[in-house]
C-alpha cells in the first residue's frame, strides 16, 4: 500500500469517525459544539482563502451577516423556501464581496486590514440602526428550520457536515491547481507573480468572492439553526475568533484553519471550569501561541513531526514531495542547501542570425517620478534573435526603461510596441501573456518554496484556469498537470539546478538563486526575456556560467535585452549595446562601436574599456 | 447658529483626545509596522491607574497622571521587549494577533482586579458651565484639550529638536539606513512602543473624570484611533492632528443634526472613503514624520 | 506523509476525548421534547423522593455575562441571587436539600449564551434555569429550552417577544422582570400631568431595551397630551453624548427621557450639567437606583432628576414583603456589595425565591416538566412586589413600579404617584 492510500485512508476513516458521531453520542451540548465546530471550520477555511493570496481581512462578519439577514428576512418576511434562501445568502454575499474587493483590493497589508473592518462595523451599524428591515436590536425570532424534520441537533450537524466536506474538498482540489498555486505565487512575491503572467487582482478577486460566498452560506445556516438574528451575529468579537482559529492554526494551509476552528471551539468551552479567569486565560493563550508558534499550530505540530521522522528515517531514503497528498504539506522540506557546491557547465555556443526586422520599439519615452525625469525621451529597438545590452551608471534609468517596457512601473509619455502591439494600456502580467518575461535587480524568487515549486508557479499562467477544470479535474487538467511536470524538469536541466530540486529558494546558494530566477523567467515560456543585472553579486565562475547560459537561451530563438554592470559579461555576449545616462540615450551600436564612443567613455565606460578589451 | 459653535466646540475637545490617541498609534505603526490593537486597552488602564491613585489613594489628580504616565512609559517598554520583539520579524498578521490576545487578557484582568462595576474618578475641577458668548465650556474640557495639545506639541519638539527624535525619524524613512548609521532599531522600537503606551494611558486618566471608568472602554477609543491613523496619513503628525480635530467635529456635527445611530460609522465610513480615495491621508504625501 | 494524518488523527482524537471528559452525557436526545422527558422523568423520580434526606444539593443553571460590555450588570443580578440561595440554605434549603447555583457565563452573546445552556442541561442536568440577560441572547436560548423540554425564568430581558405566543420556546419561558410596556403603564397617569413632561426629547441606549421603552413612552406621552421632540438612540459603549444633548438643549425639549444602564445615566448626566441645562429628567429601566446615580456622579449632579425603578431598597413597606426588604437591604451592605448592584440585585433574589417556590410547589418532583406544571401556581411576594405568572399577559409577572426622585441629596418617593 503506497503512502497516498494510507493518508486516504486515514481522510476516510476521520470522515467515517464524524459521520458516527451522533450515533455514539447522545449529548445535544456536544452536538451543539460539533455544530459550531463545522460552522467555524467553514467560517476559518473561507476566510482562510483570502490568507492564501496574502490579503488578511477583519471584515468576515460582514458577510457571515449578510447572508444571516438576507436568508432570515426572506424565510420570516416573504416565506422563501429555505433552498432559495441559503443560495441568496451565498449570491448576496458574493455580490457584496466582488463590490467591496472591487474598492478594496488595490490596498496592501496593514491598509486593507483596516479598511476590512472599515466595512464590518459599517454593516454592523445598518443591521443595527435600519429598523424597518433588520427589526435592528430587537432582532428577527422565529426563523424557520431548513425543513420541518430537522428536530434534534443530528440534522443540522449531518447537513453543516456536508457542506464542510464539499467546501474542504473544493478547497483541496483548489489547492492543488492552477488557482491554487497562482494564489501561493501572488502570496510568495507578487511581482515575481506578475511577471510571469499571473494576474493578482483576478485571483484576489475570485478570493474574495469565493471566500465571502462560503461565509455566506455559513451566515444562512446560522440563522436558521439559531432561529433567531440580532447584529450580535457582526460584532468584531466574532472576527477575532474568526481570525484567531485561521491564524493560530496555520494561515494559508487547508488543515490549519480547519484544526484552529476545532479547537478555539472547545478551548473556550473547556475554560469554562476556569470562570472569570476564563477570558483571561484565552487572551494569554493566544499571545503564547503566537510568541511560540507564529506561523500557526498545525505547521508546527508538522515540523516537531518531521523532525521526529528524519530521525528514525534511514538516510538517503528520498522523500516523495511530490506524489503525496498535499494537505498536510505546510512546511517545506529541505532547508539546507548552502553547503553544495555550485556546479558549473561548461559547453558553448555560438551566435545565431539576427532578424532585421525590430520586434520591440520603443518610441520616444518618459517617465517621470514627480520632478525626477527618470527617462526621457528615449527610442530604441530590439530585434528578434539579438542580444541588447543596456549600460549606463547607478540611476541611469535603466530599471525604469524595463518597468515601463514590461508594465510594472508607469509611462508618462511616449510608445511601447512589441510586434505591431502597443503595451502602454496593457497591465504587467498581459506582458508576459505576450511572451515577454523580466527578472529582477534584486534576487526576486518564491522564498519559501523548494526550487521544484517555484518552477513550477512560473509555469502557471500558461494552464488552463477555469474553476470548474480545477475542481473538477478534466482531462485538461491532467494533461496541463503532465505538462507542468515535462517543463519543469526540461527548466531544471536546462539551468543545471536538478541537484537543488527539493532544495528551498531562500536557502540556496546566491549564485543558484539568481539561475533559479532566470529558470522561473523561462519556464513562463518567454519570446523577449529582459534580465536586469543577472549577475550581480556573482563570483567570476558564475558569471562564466551565466553567460554561458545567456547563450544557450539565445541559441533557443529566445531574444534577451540585459540590463548590466560588468562590462566583461555586455562585452562578451552582446550583439549590440545601448548606453543610457541622465535617463537618456547615449550612444547605441555594436559593443565594439561603443568601446570608442568618447561620450561613453567619459560618461560611463572609463577605464572599463580596457578591461573589456582584455576578453 | 449657537448650537452650530457648540458642536464645532464639542467636537474639537473630544477632536484633540481622538488627535493625541492618534499619534500614539500612527508613529507605533510607522515604525514598527505594527498594527496595535491594544492601544485601547491602555487607554483603559490609564484611567483605572488614575482611579487607583487619585480616587482610592487620595494622590493629588495631576500627579496621579505623572506616575500613572511614568508607570505605562515602563510597561510598555515591558511589553514591547517581550511580545513585539521577538515577533519583529514575522509577517504583519502575527504580531497584531498577539497585540490582540493582550487586549483580550488586558480587560478582562481588569474586569477581575476592579470588578465590571463603572467607577467615578471624581472631578479635579469644580463642573460648572462657563458661558463665553453663546457656547458653554467647563474647565475640565479646556484642560484636557490643553493637556492634550501640550502632549501632542511636546511630542512634534522630542521628534524634531532631539537627538532621539532625530534617530526615531531617521528609523521611520528607512529602517535598515537606519541600522547601519549605527542608530539602535530595538531601542527606536521600544521607545515608541513605550511612549505610544504612556501617552494612551494619560489620555484615559484625561477622560476619566468626566465619563465613567470600566473594563471595556478601551474598545471603542482603538477603532477612533485607527481612524485617525489612516485619515491623517500613515506617521503623518499634522495629518493625524488634523484627522482627529475633524472626526471629532464630524461626529459631533453627525450626531446632532444627522442621527445618533450612526455616530460610530462616520469613524468607518472616513476609513473606507479616504483608503479608497486617497490612501495616502488627507494631507497627502506620505512618508514624513514630525 | 501518512505519518502527518496520524498525528492530525491523534491530535483530533485527544481533543474529542477532551470534550467528552468535559462533559459526561446525561440526557440522551430525542426528536420530541415529551418523549424525551418520559425518559428522564422516571430516574429522577427514583432518587429523588424516595431518598427525602438526601444530602446531595440540587443544582439549578444561571447564566449571566460575566465578561465583556455588560459584565457588570452580569454580576449584579449574581450578587442578589447569591444572597437569596443563602437565605434559603440557611433556612433548610428546599425540599430539605441545599440549593448549588451553577452560574455560566454567557456575555450577552446569542452563541455562547446558547452553548452555556446546553452545557446546563447536558452535562448538569439542571431542571431549570433563569438567565440569560440581554433579550438577544434569551431569545436564542429560548428554542434551546424548548428542545430539551426545560423551563427557562428570565429575570432582565425586557422584549416584548419573549412573551409573546408563537415565539420558539414561549412555553417553556416565564418572566417577571417588567416589559417597558408596564413602566410606561404606570407612569401614565403623572407623566405628562405632574412632571409637566409635555415636550419630550427620549436619549435611549441603542438595543432592544432603549428601543422598546422609547415606543412605549412614546405612546403614552402622545396619549396623555404630550409630544416628542426628539429621539436619540445611543451604543452602550457610547460616553460621549454632548452632541445629543446640546441638540437637545437648543430644541423646545422640555424634558429627556433617558433609558439606559446605570453608569451610562451617570455619564449623561455629568454632561447635561456641563451644559448647564434645565430639562426635567427621567430615567426608566430598573438599573436606575438614584443612589447608584449618585454615588456614579455627584449628588449636586443628580439633584432634582427622577427615575422610574422597580424596587426602591431603602423603602422597605413598597417591596412585596417588607421584612424581606428590610432583612435584603441590610444584609447587601453587610457583604460589601456596592451600591450601583443594589437596584438590579433584586432579580437575582427573587430569582432564586421563584424557583425554590417551583420546587416546593412541585411536591419536590425535580423534573423539569413538573417544574414547568408548578410555575404557573408561584405567587412569590419579593423585593419587586409579587411574582406570578399570568398566563394571559403571556407568562409574565407583573412588579411593582415606583417614581423615585433626587432631592437635597436623598432619594424620596414622591407622593403624587398613589393618587
Amino acid at each position: 500500500m503506497t503512502r497516498r492510500k494510507i493518508s486516504i485512508l486515514f481522510i476516510l476513516l476521520g470522515i467515517g469517525i464524524a459521520f458516527s458521531l451522533p450515533q455514539f453520542v447522545q449529548s445535544n451540548y456536544v452536538l451543539r459544539i460539533a455544530v459550531a465546530s463545522g460552522l467555524f471550520i467553514l467560517l476559518a477555511s473561507a476566510h482562510n482563502i483570502l490568507m492564501k493570496v496574502g490579503q488578511l481581512s477583519l471584515g468576515p462578519v460582514a458577510f457571515y451577516g449578510l447572508g444571516a439577514y438576507v436568508s432570515a428576512i426572506l424565510s420570516t418576511r416573504y416565506g422563501v423556501p429555505f433552498v432559495i434562501c441559503f443560495l441568496a445568502a451565498g449570491v448576496s454575499a458574493a455580490v457584496a464581496g466582488w463590490i467591496i474587493g472591487r474598492l478594496t483590493l488595490k490596498l496592501r497589508i496593514a491598509y486593507f486590514v483596516l479598511v476590512t473592518i472599515g466595512f464590518a462595523e459599517f454593516f454592523r451599524l445598518v443591521a443595527l440602526n435600519w429598523t424597518a428591515m433588520t427589526n435592528g436590536p430587537m432582532g428577527i425570532t422565529a426563523i424557520p428550520a431548513p425543513a420541518l424534520w430537522f428536530k434534534g441537533y443530528a440534522m443540522y450537524y449531518y447537513f453543516i457536515l456536508f457542506l464542510v466536506l464539499i467546501v474542504l474538498f473544493g478547497l483541496y482540489r483548489l489547492e492543488n491547481s492552477t488557482i491554487g498555486r497562482a494564489m501561493q505565487a501572488i502570496r510568495e512575491n507578487e511581482v515575481l507573480g506578475q511577471s510571469v503572467g499571473i494576474d493578482s487582482y483576478r485571483y484576489m478577486m475570485l478570493a474574495a468572492v469565493l471566500s465571502s460566498f462560503i461565509i455566506g452560506i455559513a451566515g444562512s445556516f446560522y440563522a436558521h439553526f439559531f432561529q433567531f438574528l440580532g447584529p450580535e451575529i457582526l460584532s468584531f468579537e466574532l472576527t477575532i475568533t474568526i481570525v484567531v482559529m485561521v491564524i493560530a492554526g496555520g494561515r494559508a494551509t487547508l488543515a490549519g484553519p480547519v484544526l484552529g476552528a476545532i479547537l478555539f471551539t472547545i478551548i473556550p468551552e473547556l475554560l469554562r471550569a476556569a470562570t472569570v479567569w476564563r477570558m483571561v486565560i484565552y487572551g494569554a493563550l493566544l499571545v503564547t501561541i503566537m510568541l511560540f508558534m507564529p506561523d500557526g499550530i498545525m505547521p508546527s505540530l508538522v515540523s516537531v513531526y518531521q523532525k521526529l521522522r528524519n530521525r528514525f528515517r534511514p538516510a538517503g531514503e528520498p522523500s516523495d514531495l511530490r506524489t503525496t497528498l498535499e494537505i498536510f504539506d505546510t512546511m517545506p522540506q529541505n532547508t539546507g542547501c548552502r553547503q553544495e557546491q555550485f556546479a558549473v557547465s561548461t559547453e558553448r555556443c555560438d551566435k545565431e542570425e539576427i532578424c532585421k526586422e525590430a520586434s520591440l520599439i520603443v518610441e520616444d519615452l518618459c517617465v517621470y517620478f514627480g520632478g525626477v525625469h527618470a527617462v526621457e525621451h528615449v527610442s530604441l529597438s530590439v530585434y528578434p534573435g539579438e542580444i541588447l545590452a543596456i549600460i549606463g551608471p547607478n540611476g541611469a534609468g535603466k530599471t525604469t526603461l524595463l518597468n515601463a517596457i514590461t508594465r510594472l512601473g508607469p509611462i508618462t509619455s511616449g510608445m511601447v510596441h512589441y510586434l505591431g502591439e502597443e503595451l502602454n494600456a496593457l497591465k504587467a502580467h498581459e506582458t508576459a501573456h505576450r511572451h515577454i518575461v523580466r527578472t529582477f535587480q534584486h534576487t526576486s524568487v518564491f522564498p519559501n518554496l523548494t526550487t521544484y515549486r517555484n518552477m513550477v508557479l512560473a509555469h502557471n499562467a500558461l494552464e488552463p484556469t477555469g474553476l470548474v477544470t480545477n475542481v473538477f479535474r478534466t482531462s485538461g487538467w491532467h494533461d496541463a498537470e503532465q505538462e507542468i511536470r515535462r517543463r519543469a524538469d526540461e527548466i531544471l536541466e536546462f539551468t543545471n539546478l536538478k541537484q537543488y530540486v527539493d532544495c528551498v529558494a531562500s536557502s540556496l546558494p546566491y549564485g543558484a538563486q539568481r539561475l533559479l530566477e532566470m529558470g522561473i523567467a523561462l519556464v513562463a515560456d518567454p519570446n523577449l526575456l529582459l534580465l536586469d543585472e543577472p549577475a550581480a553579486g556573482m563570483n567570476p565562475t558564475e558569471v562564466e556560467a551565466l553567460m554561458e547560459l545567456i547563450l544557450r537561451i539565445k541559441k533557443m530563438g529566445i531574444t534577451v535585452v540585459l540590463v548590466e554592470h560588468d562590462m566583461k559579461l555586455v562585452m562578451g555576449i552582446s550583439d549590440r549595446v545601448a548606453v543610457i545616462n541622465y535617463g537618456e540615450l547615449l550612444a547605441e551600436g555594436t559593443p565594439e562601436e561603443i568601446c570608442q564612443d568618447d561620450k561613453v567613455i567619459q560618461a560611463y565606460l572609463g577605464r572599463c574599456f580596457d578591461d573589456a578589451q582584455t576578453l | 447658529m449657537a448650537e452650530f459653535l457648540q458642536h464645532l466646540i464639542n467636537g474639537l475637545m473630544i477632536g484633540g483626545i481622538y488627535a493625541l490617541m492618534g499619534i500614539g498609534l500612527t508613529l507605533i505603526f510607522g515604525i514598527m509596522n505594527i498594527v496595535n490593537f491594544s492601544h485601547g486597552e491602555f487607554y483603559m488602564l490609564g484611567a483605572f491607574g488614575v482611579l487607583t491613585l487619585f480616587t482610592m489613594m487620595g494622590i493629588p489628580y495631576l500627579l496621579a497622571l505623572l506616575l500613572s504616565a511614568v508607570f505605562f512609559l515602563l510597561f510598555g517598554a515591558v511589553v514591547e521587549r517581550g511580545i513585539l520583539r521577538p515577533l519583529q520579524n514575522q509577517p504583519v498578521d502575527v504580531a497584531m494577533l498577539a497585540t490582540i490576545g493582550l487586549s483580550i487578557f488586558l480587560s478582562n484582568l481588569a474586569l477581575i482586579i476592579w470588578d465590571p462595576t463603572p467607577k467615578d474618578i471624581g472631578m479635579p475641577f469644580p463642573l460648572i458651565g462657563i458661558n463665553v458668548g453663546p457656547i458653554t465650556l467647563t474647565p475640565i474640557r479646556v484642560f484636557i484639550f490643553v493637556a492634550a495639545m501640550l502632549l501632542i506639541l511636546g511630542s512634534h519638539m522630542f521628534l524634531r529638536n532631539t537627538r532621539f527624535g532625530k534617530a526615531i525619524r531617521a528609523t521611520f524613512q528607512d529602517r535598515e539606513a537606519a541600522a547601519l548609521m549605527g542608530i539602535n532599531t530595538n531601542t527606536v522600537n521600544m521607545v515608541t512602543f513605550s511612549w505610544g503606551t504612556s501617552i494612551a494611558a494619560i489620555a484615559g486618566g484625561l477622560l476619566g473624570p468626566i465619563f465613567q471608568v470600566f473594563p471595556t472602554m478601551g474598545a471603542i477609543v482603538s477603532a477612533k484611533s485607527f481612524a485617525v491613523v489612516i485619515a491623517g496619513g500613515l506617521g503623518n503628525f499634522p495629518g493625524a492632528i488634523l484627522a482627529g480635530l475633524l472626526l471629532g467635529v464630524a461626529e459631533s456635527l453627525g450626531a446632532g443634526y444627522i442621527s445618533s445611530g450612526y455616530r460610530d460609522a462616520i469613524a468607518f465610513i472616513l476609513i473606507i472613503v479616504v483608503l479608497i480615495v486617497r490612501p495616502t491621508g488627507i494631507l497627502g504625501k506620505a512618508r514624513r514624520l514630525g | 506523509m501518512h505519518k502527518k494524518s496520524v498525528v492530525l488523527l491523534i491530535t483530533l482524537l485527544i481533543l474529542i476525548a477532551l470534550l467528552f471528559t468535559a462533559c459526561k452525557p446525561a440526557v440522551e436526545e430525542t426528536a420530541a421534547p415529551q418523549a424525551k422527558l418520559e425518559e428522564v422523568a422516571p430516574e429522577e423520580k427514583e432518587a429523588e423522593p424516595e431518598q427525602p434526606a438526601s444530602k446531595e444539593p440540587i443544582k439549578f443553571g444561571v447564566i449571566q455575562p460575566l465578561t465583556g460590555p455588560v459584565a457588570d450588570a452580569g454580576a449584579y443580578v449574581v450578587s442578589g441571587l447569591k444572597i437569596g440561595v443563602d437565605k434559603i440554605n440557611a433556612e433548610g434549603g428546599v425540599c430539605g436539600r441545599q440549593l448549588e447555583p451553577i452560574i455560566m457565563d454567557g456575555k450577552n452573546d446569542p452563541q455562547e449564551s446558547v452553548n452555556a445552556a446546553e452545557l446546563l442541561i447536558t452535562r448538569d442536568g439542571v431542571p431549570i434555569i433563569m438567565g440569560a440577560w440581554g433579550s438577544s441572547s434569551t431569545l436564542a436560548v429560548m428554542p434551546v429550552m424548548e428542545r430539551n423540554g426545560v423551563p427557562l425564568i428570565v429575570e432582565t430581558s425586557s422584549s416584548g417577544k419573549i412573551t409573546t405566543p408563537g415565539t420558539p420556546g414561549f412555553d417553556w419561558t416565564y418572566r417577571f422582570s417588567p416589559m417597558s410596556l408596564m413602566e410606561s403603564e404606570a407612569a401614565a397617569p403623572y407623566i405628562v400631568d405632574k412632571l409637566g413632561m409635555t415636550k419630550v426629547a427620549i436619549l435611549n441606549v441603542n438595543n432592544d431595551w432603549g428601543r422598546g421603552a422609547a415606543e412605549v413612552f412614546t405612546n403614552v406621552i402622545v396619549a396623555n397630551g404630550g409630544e416628542i421632540v426628539s429621539e436619540d438612540f445611543i451604543e452602550q459603549t457610547t460616553t460621549d453624548v454632548l452632541p445629543q444633548l446640546t441638540s437637545i438643549k437648543n430644541s423646545n425639549a422640555d424634558s429627556i427621557l433617558i433609558t439606559t444602564g446605570a453608569g451610562q445615566i451617570a455619564t449623561i448626566l455629568k454632561q447635561y450639567k456641563e451644559l448647564g441645562m434645565t430639562q426635567t429628567v427621567l430615567t426608566t429601566g430598573g438599573s436606575n437606583y438614584p443612589v447608584a446615580i449618585m454615588n456614579l456622579s455627584s449628588a449636586e449632579i443628580a439633584e432634582g432628576t427622577y427615575h422610574l425603578v422597580f424596587y426602591v431598597p431603602s423603602e422597605y413597606d413598597l417591596a412585596g414583603d417588607p421584612a424581606v426588604a428590610k432583612w435584603y437591604f441590610e444584609e447587601y451592605y453587610k457583604r460589601g456589595l456596592p451600591d450601583v448592584g443594589l437596584g438590579e440585585s433584586y432579580r437575582g433574589f427573587d430569582g432564586v425565591h421563584v424557583i425554590a417556590q417551583a420546587m416546593e410547589l412541585a411536591g419536590c418532583d425535580l423534573s423539569p416538566e413538573a417544574l414547568q406544571a408548578a410555575i404557573p401556581l408561584v405567587e412569590f411576594k419579593g423585593l419587586s412586589g409579587t411574582v406570578k405568572f399570568d398566563e394571559r399577559e403571556g407568562h409574565q409577572s407583573r412588579p411593582n413600579v415606583y417614581l423615585t426622585k433626587i432631592e437635597n441629596g436623598v432619594m424620596v418617593v414622591p407622593d403624587f404617584q398613589f393618587d
